[in-house]
């Protein structure tokens, strides 16, 4: 990449770097980088979370992950997408599309001010986007059960039903519609939750308070309510929905 | 528990190990990883990366280091080709000169040497300060200071003659108090 400077750079004759700072100069910046450093906070209990489920997840959640991975990329590829458009399908009555979709969102002038329709189209019937939404939705349950103070994470109900959702949620993070930032990261973090909670199995009380923690720390139920919310709008924009 | 004791149990692959060796040495790679990175989620995910390669390659540390450099080096290394992809990620990196200058910490004017220094390093241009950082605090080169930023070498080396020149200027009012203290 050339950046202005390099250009500058190229034109005229390269700048040195100067005489290096004097002694007591330096032994202070090295002091008042460390000073600025101090400042900074380490989230060490979530960074913790992630290398922990690498070194203990993976024994936990391979019997879940061992059939995805022993298929090759494309089957792999061919096994999600059956997956999302099974869960399209489960929900046809949001995807299959109405004659004039987009006039009845047109003919709403309130709604559509700021709007484009032919973008709500694609997003509301693109099978991941759907097959993902149809997730959270689910997800949004066992989170606020996870989350209520009380909540037994050990529940082998609880725990069964974190299981299928990992898989599923594995299943969206390898889909290419859904590599978009923000998408990434909350997949992830759901990822990492739901394999807390299949570790709270574990007897260790900081395992078992894990889920809750990295929860916290992750604003996940919001962000996860957040997403559901504006899909909804959007399928409510586009297909007019249930009003 | 010493290193030796420390490195024996995590070549056991004892998990307790694991952790203890975790809050030990995070706080310091976090912020390494931080001045070269520049953005707190980068530091982040190297950071998660550096200890996971560390215990995976536990076996193969020779004891012939320290531990802590040990893994400093590692961290190092997955930072600079973090950044190397990265920068292939991120084609619109912002050229160093129009970096946006971070606010000062603390407050301008404060007669305290130390104090006048970090609120000159933060002032730093944001390129301009991870250069700094990077060569003069941290000891790379500018060679790699390019690669790993994405700027030629001579970017690098004018960034730090201005974060120098900057820095002097900071400090000029206290140097002869300085010297006259050295030298007496």
């Amino acid at each position: 990449m050339t950046t202005r400077s390099d250009a500058e750079d190229n034109m005229t004759p390269l700048p040195e770097d100067g005489a290096p700072l004097e002694p007591w100069m330096l032994e202070l910046a090295n002091e008042a980088v460390d000073d600025l450093d101090a400042e900074l906070e380490v989230p060490r209990a979530m960074m913790w979370a992630r290398i922990d489920r690498e070194r203990r997840g993976a024994a936990v959640a391979a019997p879940l992950s061992a059939p995805v991975s022993r298929l090759t990329p494309r089957l792999r590829q061919i096994t999600a997408i059956a997956a999302v458009l099974v869960g399209g399908v489960a929900i046809g009555r949001y995807v299959v599309p109405s004659d004039t979709p987009v006039l009845v969102a047109s003919g709403d002038s309130a709604k559509t001010a700021s709007h484009d329709p032919t973008n709500d189209v694609a997003y509301a019937s693109d099978p991941a986007h759907v097959a993902m939404q149809e997730h959270l939705v689910r997800t949004v349950a066992l989170l606020a059960a996870v989350q209520t103070p009380n909540a037994r994470n050990t529940q082998p109900e609880l725990v069964q039903w974190a299981g299928d959702l990992l898989t599923t949620t594995r299943l969206l993070i390898d889909q290419p519609q859904l590599r978009d930032e923000r998408t990434r990261r909350l997949l992830q973090d759901l990822e990492l939750v739901l394999v807390q909670i299949l570790q709270a199995r574990s007897s260790a009380p900081e395992t078992q308070r894990a889920p809750q923690e990295t929860m916290r720390e992750t604003n996940l139920l919001t962000r996860v309510r957040a997403v559901v919310t504006a899909s909804n709008a959007h399928e409510a924009l586009t297909y007019g929905g249930n009003e | 528990m010493t290193d030796a004791e420390l490195l024996d149990r995590l070549r056991a692959g004892d998990h307790a190990a694991e952790r203890l060796f975790y809050e030990r040495h995070v706080d310091r790679i976090y912020r390494l990883i931080h001045r070269m990175s520049g953005q707190a989620d980068l530091a982040q995910e190297w950071t998660q990366d550096t200890f996971i390669r560390a215990f995976a390659r536990i076996a193969q540390f020779r004891g012939d280091a320290a531990l802590g450099s040990w893994l400093h080096a590692i961290a190092v290394s997955v930072t600079l080709n973090g950044l190397r992809q990265h920068k292939r990620r991120e084609a619109r990196l912002a050229p160093l000169d129009e970096a946006t200058t971070i606010a000062s910490r603390t407050p301008e004017g404060d007669g305290d040497l130390k104090t006048r220094l970090k609120v000159a390093i933060g002032n730093l241009p944001e390129g301009t300060r991870r250069v700094f950082v990077l060569h003069d605090v941290e000891g790379f080169t500018h060679e790699e200071i390019s690669d790993a930023l994405g700027v030629a070498v001579g970017t690098s080396k004018s960034q730090l003659f201005r974060a120098r020149e900057k820095l002097r200027a900071a400090l000029a009012a206290f140097a002869p108090a300085l010297r006259s203290q050295e030298s007496a």
